[in-house]
């Protein structure tokens, strides 16, 4: 019995810190459907399922509405000289307390769907360089003692050391002396070089495990160190491989100060750079902003829910490593 | 490697769906920004980009549609086509982007100025001092036809000049100033058909009975008056100019401006004023008197939330700037009235000896100036642009939707608009803060203001924290004092033979080259500024006189520099 | 077994170099580079273009200010430090020492040129002799550390040298000299490292709950669970908690003053006499000067960092059942496992974690960055080095400067990376 009551009192506790964990995701979706007056009057709980569908139906604005904006609007067309039921006489949507306010997604759909696309772009072609480019360099390093490689080896390893926050400046006029400032290509570049030391390290490890016998039968084959990482290191380290993917994809994507720093137009700026904007309007629109940050999280949910068992693994793994 | 088998085959399946997902999501970006691209760099199409931090409600509506206006005006006069296309960048990282782009040299062709460029406006930027001594083109037709462009600003574009080089830069599209906005529900609940109060003493008695009325029906969450930090300094604005006489009496180099410099030091060395001083005391009692009806604890409040119980109904009134109008506009669902500050007055009884008047707003500030960038691929399309903002009929327009107070001789703002058209008559003050300098002064002095403000002391308190604490604050800006003018001397000398240079090679130097007579001009002012400065150098002597004469102020600061070196020697 | 190819098989091996350029050439370029000249610019007054001066220790005087007693220390830590990291390969360690030598004897060459010729320095020909000697003699000191480090005292001797190293930085706080700014942004990031080590109680409580499961699908789902908040952009997690300190809708202070805990807050202050919290009015988090810290310090409140869990889920893994079984006949509390079995097992993962955090936090800036702006806040309370230096670079145009700051934060993570090398790694 206290064994059931003991588990009991675990899950309990788990569950508790769940709910923290997944309070501002929970809050983020329920103020992405209100309007500003909603948010102020009832700011967390969700709104009743009743107004779930929006109702299209349309009505001339009366004053004493529900909606701030409505009533607004009802002032000042009697201030232009209107009287309800003339020509120019507003028209609104029915807002109750309770209408979900779908049209804050598609607002914010409209800023923060550029920023999606051009994240994805730079973190797709980020990610599949840096692991060609690493996977070579990691073979080079495990298969071979070439001359000079143990020179390079610590070349690579010395960079372990040096923190970021020394080079920005010098970073910054180097891509202005290339002319990549406002480009999506920096990022890129900048991507896969960030990459390059940690990945290296962790695949030289691996393909030095993989077994001497399957080299020496290809070498015999004739076959050239290049079709060896194809057909053999590329099968044999597959799960390493994506989840060191899956690290550097989600640190493309959450990377916001080198495309806060060089990118200069709003079209060419990255998800996380980009949401800093949306929470310096002025008088905010708590529904559109909230819808912003929803929308900005799914792309990661949606691949989250097919490779599951690789992102549990790979961040496990990855924070082993240190 | 434990979970092989059947689980694989589910992991190797759906690991397949997310790489086709990936891929289709790629394909779908590299068209999507492939084509945005395609739009931002089509060829025969100028495309000028416009970055600025005004977020307001309706701002960036407005701004479109002048924008767009000038897309069709520009078709329909020449046959090419424009793009305009603006980025408002949130205030708190405006300066650091624009100082990032223009070491990046990618700045946008315009460029709004004002947040404190430190000097590197004739870096960054085109002057256009030239032509706006010609008539804006835009004002065909007008009146304003043969009115040089700067002539046709209600402050002649005295806000455009930049102090470094005395050149012109941008042009601004509007001006700003600061009213008092009151609840006309709630007065009209409380008082019953009543006019707002125009004077001071009314101001402050009406926020008494408001008080006391909210007491007796229990409204605690009532304020006579909605107000942060920030609203303090606003309400600045409603002093009346009783240190005119204080600043007349120190203002040893008959410069009409007393502060920034050690001229101030030295009239509190030598004794010639002191922080008790009547006049102090009237403008410093002004704002003290009206802070009793703020909320508790406002001083730590946030400007936000101050005007959030405002549009909320829950104050009388509030103060705030033309900017925030719209703000107020589109959020409150009561009528709104704007009224000028009630000012003290000559009869005031407290202090109405030292009122000479109310405070002028010649000097308000043009603002929403925008400047050309030096790397704008279209310098002359984009002054184009400016000059379509500024002329008369669309700068009505522009400052009509966005609810600005406009800057062009003749504009009629937006009715809302009207309380906050400038009010030039008066007499000109300053901060007793700002004139003693920008920093530990500036900090004793807020100090203590603060302390005063929270009505944790009486006036009198606050002036001796100020005799305490500033001769040792005033070592230190003395110290900082001589650093800086080694600085500002070199950027001066700089400025000084960047012009003789320009004048010289005026050949090498392109179309940029001043004419003659501005270079001139400019040489003898920056002479006198030099002349200055070595005057100021001068000043010293009278330091060693003051402490010769064993002025007790003077000695007290004298220790403190004393210290300060001693432990730097340590 | 990696293949050895000798310089004589190059010719028909050289090919295989293609397979590391593309890597080598990217780090060099993008990495290697700007490191080398952010080092090379600190000794600049430097605006990112046209304005390039050579300034000497200008912006390092001006940053750590001037007290004789604290430039010895710093030369003694600099040699100690090279020493520790060249010593690693032997034919180097013998060599090191040496080469320093000689580099403080330039050193001292370019001080006394930077002193007579430039007045930037604020140095006569004698003053810069003088701090040339004192150079000489901190080499000295800082060789023979390194011959006792050699001898295998190291322990004792880093033992003192970091006491002597937070002495210097007390007394830098207290008394200092130089930039008050850089110091009271180590100020902040000292706070800001205590707070996070006690908010890694959390993670380790969480995680040794969920291993104690006997249901191993539950551990997983749970695991499964705890990675969907880390999946979530981090800027919209930043934002979300932005706006939850938001004063007057934000949620916490609706939480506060709706369940009235705030007038539990206002009375205690009335009893301390902080002159924070006002009844009346909701405190402006990020707003108010006095409370910008205390924000950041409850940030991400309960802290239950879900990477946290899962690195020591990890380290939890390797204990067997039956050592839980054995602990149960022996009649052990909760307490007891905790402290005996499982503890031990996740030290190092505890310890890599201490260290990544300590150097973590020393960069942190993006985050201040985003919410308070890049002035740091109200008075510029968290203006921590890191911003210090983004500051300095990107707003005030002193990127010689900025490249100084960005030095010395490098300086005090290559120790702590000594630190961490050295002792927590060994005992894996």
């Amino acid at each position: 019995m206290s064994n059931f009551w003991k588990t009991a009192g675990q899950h309990l506790f788990i569950w508790a810190v769940l709910l923290f964990a997944f309070f501002p995701l929970y809050v983020t979706f329920a103020i992405s459907v209100k309007s500003n007056k909603q948010f102020n009057n009832q700011p967390f709980s969700p709104l009743s399922l009743s107004g779930f569908v929006e109702t299209l139906e349309r009505k001339p604005a009366a004053p004493g509405a529900y909606d701030t904006k409505e009533t607004i609007l009802v002032r000042e067309a009697l201030e232009a000289g209107l009287k309800p039921g003339d020509a120019g006489w507003p028209v609104v949507r029915l807002s109750t307390a309770d209408t979900w306010h779908w049209e804050n997604w598609i607002v914010a759909w409209d800023t923060v769907g550029t920023y999606i696309f051009n994240t994805i772009l730079v973190a797709v072609t980020a990610v599949v360089f840096a692991l060609c480019f690493s996977t070579a360099a990691a073979f080079f390093f495990a298969r071979y003692r070439m001359p000079g490689a143990t020179f390079l080896w610590y070349f690579f390893l010395v960079l372990m050391l040096m923190p970021g926050v020394a080079n920005l400046v010098p970073l910054f006029i180097l891509l202005r002396d290339m002319n990549l400032i406002n480009s999506l290509l920096a990022l890129v570049i900048i991507g896969i070089s960030g990459a390059q030391v940690v990945q290296i390290f962790i695949l030289r490890n691996f393909i030095e495990e993989i077994p001497q016998d399957m080299f020496d039968a290809a070498d015999v084959d004739g076959a050239s160190p290049f079709r060896q990482v194809l057909y053999i290191v590329l099968p044999m380290s597959g799960s390493v491989i994506s989840t060191l993917a899956i690290l550097q994809f989600i640190s493309v994507w959450n990377d916001f100060l080198l495309p806060f720093i060089i990118i200069r137009d709003d079209s060419l700026l990255t998800l996380a750079a980009g949401l800093i904007k949306l929470d310096g309007e002025y008088v905010k629109q708590w529904g559109e902003m909230m819808a912003g940050y929803s929308i900005a999280s799914l792309p990661l949910v949606l691949i989250f829910l097919f490779t599951m068992r690789l992102f549990v693994r790979g961040i496990s793994a990855g924070a082993v490593k240190g | 490697m434990a979970d092989k088998g059947q689980k694989r085959d589910f992991g190797a399946w759906s690991s397949y769906v997310a790489i086709v997902v990936l891929v289709i999501s790629f394909s779908v970006s590299l068209w999507r920004v492939y084509k945005v691209q395609e739009v931002e760099q089509a060829d025969g199409v100028a495309t000028i980009r416009v970055v600025h931090w005004q977020l307001e409600a309706g701002f960036r509506e407005a701004f479109d549609d002048i924008a767009r206006r000038f897309e069709k005006a520009y078709l329909a006069e020449t046959g090419e086509r424009v793009r305009i296309v603006q980025n408002a960048i949130s205030e708190r990282v405006y300066k650091q982007y624009v100082q990032t782009q223009g070491i990046g040299k990618t700045l946008p062709d315009l460029v709004q100025l004002g947040r404190d460029e430190l000097g590197s406006v004739p870096r960054f930027f085109i002057s256009n001092t030239e032509d706006v001594q010609k008539p804006n083109p835009y004002n065909k037709g007008t009146d304003l036809e043969d009115v040089p462009w700067m002539d046709t600003y209600l402050d002649g574009m005295l806000g455009s000049v930049d102090q470094t080089d005395l050149e012109y830069y941008g042009a601004a599209s509007s001006t700003a100033s600061t009213r008092l906005f009151y609840n006309a529900d709630l007065l009209k609940e409380v008082f019953g058909d009543i006019e707002p109060p125009t004077e001071y003493r009314a101001f402050l008695d009406l926020c008494a009975r408001f008080e006391q009325w909210a007491e007796e029906q229990g409204r605690g969450d009532l304020t006579p008056v909605a107000a942060s930090k920030y609203q303090v300094s606003v309400f600045r604005a409603m002093r009346a100019a009783t240190l005119f006489e204080l600043m007349l009496e120190n203002d040893r180099d008959f410069d009409g401006v007393f502060g920034q410099n050690d001229e101030v030091l030295l009239a509190y060395a030598a004794g010639d004023f002191d922080f008790h001083d009547p006049r102090i005391r009237a403008d410093e009692m002004t704002i003290a008197n009206l802070t009793q009806y703020f909320a508790p604890g406002f001083m730590a409040m946030d400007r936000m939330e101050a005007q959030f119980r405002f549009t909320q109904g829950k104050a009388l009134f509030c103060a705030s700037g033309s900017w925030d109008a719209m703000s107020f506009d589109s959020q409150v669902d009561f009528p709104m009235g704007i009224l000028d500050f009630p000012f003290p007055t000559r009869d005031d009884p407290e202090f109405g000896q030292y009122v000479r008047g109310r405070i002028s707003e010649a000097d308000a500030p043009a603002v929403f100036r925008l400047a050309v960038s030096k790397f704008s691929k279209h310098p002359d399309l984009t002054l184009r642009f400016l000059q379509f903002l500024t002329s008369r009929e669309n700068n009505q327009r522009f400052n009509q939707l966005s609810r600005w107070p406009p800057v062009i001789k003749g504009a009629k703002p937006h009715p809302l608009m009207e309380p906050f058209m400038r009010k030039p008559e008066g007499f000109w003050t300053a901060e007793v803060n700002r004139i003693i300098g920008a920093g530990p002064c500036a900090a004793a002095y807020s100090q203590a203001q603060w302390e005063l403000v929270e009505h944790k002391v009486d006036f009198d308190g606050f002036a001796d924290m100020l005799e305490r604490d500033m001769p040792r604050a005033m070592a230190q800006e003395f110290e900082r004092l001589l650093n800086n003018e080694w600085e500002e001397r070199l950027a001066q000398e700089m400025s000084l033979s960047h012009q003789l240079g320009s004048y010289s090679f005026g050949d090498t130097w392109g179309e940029a080259a001043p004419t003659p007579e501005r270079v001139q001009s400019k040489m003898v002012y920056l002479w006198e500024m030099r002349m200055r400065r070595y005057r100021n150098s001068y000043r010293l002597l009278e330091w060693q006189e003051l402490l010769d004469a064993g002025e007790p102020k003077a000695q007290e600061i004298q220790q403190h520099i004393k210290i300060d070196l001693e432990r730097k020697q340590s | 077994m990696p293949k050895y190819v000798s310089i004589k098989r190059l010719t028909s091996y050289w090919r295989l170099y293609l397979f590391v350029a593309p890597a080598a050439v990217l780090v060099g370029i993008f990495a290697y580079f700007p490191a080398a000249s952010a080092i090379y610019h600190a000794f600049f007054r430097w605006n990112g273009s046209y304005v390039k001066e050579f300034v000497g220790l200008y912006n390092f005087h001006q940053l750590l200010g001037w007290s004789p007693f604290l430039w010895l220390v710093m030369v003694a830590w600099v040699v100690l430090l090279m020493a520790l990291l060249v010593g690693r390969p032997m034919w180097l360690a013998g060599w090191a020492p040496w080469g320093l030598l000689l580099m403080v004897c330039g050193l001292g060459v370019a001080l006394f040129t930077a002193g007579t010729e430039s007045t930037v320095l604020h140095m006569n020909a004698g003053e810069a002799w003088q701090w040339y000697g004192r150079t000489m003699w901190a080499t000295v000191l800082g060789v023979g550390l390194h011959q006792i480090v050699r001898r295998n005292w190291s322990q004792v001797v880093q033992g003192v040298l970091v006491l002597y190293g937070f002495l210097w930085f007390y007394y830098q706080s207290m008394y200092a000299t130089g930039d008050q700014t850089l110091w009271s942004g180590f100020g902040v990031i000292f706070i800001l490292v205590l707070a996070n080590l006690v908010k890694m109680v959390p993670s380790i409580a969480t995680a040794v709950v969920i291993h104690r499961l006997k249901s191993e699908r539950w551990q997983y789902i749970y695991r499964v669970l705890f990675v969907v908040p880390m999946i979530v952009p981090g800027m919209v997690g930043l934002l979300v908690w932005k706006s939850f300190f938001d004063p007057t809708q934000g949620i916490l202070n609706r939480v506060l003053l709706g369940s009235g805990f705030y007038d539990v807050m206002v009375w205690f202050d009335g009893l301390v006499g902080w002159g924070v919290f006002h009844a009346g009015s909701s405190p402006s988090w990020l707003g108010d000067a006095s409370l910008v810290i205390p924000s950041l310090i409850f940030w991400g409140f309960p802290w239950v960092g879900t990477v946290g869990v899962l690195i020591y889920l990890t380290g939890l893994a390797g204990i067997d059942e039956s050592v839980y079984e054995a602990a149960d006949i022996a009649g052990a509390t909760s307490l007891q496992k905790f402290t005996y079995i499982e503890f031990p097992l996740i030290l190092t993962q505890v310890r890599i974690n201490l260290v990544l955090m300590i150097i973590a936090t020393l960069q942190t800036y993006g985050q201040i960055l985003i919410l308070l702006g890049d002035s740091g806040g109200p008075q510029g309370v968290a203006l921590v080095p890191g911003l210090y230096m983004f500051r300095s670079a990107f707003v005030e145009l002193y990127a010689g400067k900025a490249c100084a700051i960005g030095l010395i934060v490098f300086f005090f993570i290559l120790i702590l990376t000594e630190i961490n090398n050295r002792f927590v790694r060994v005992e894996k």
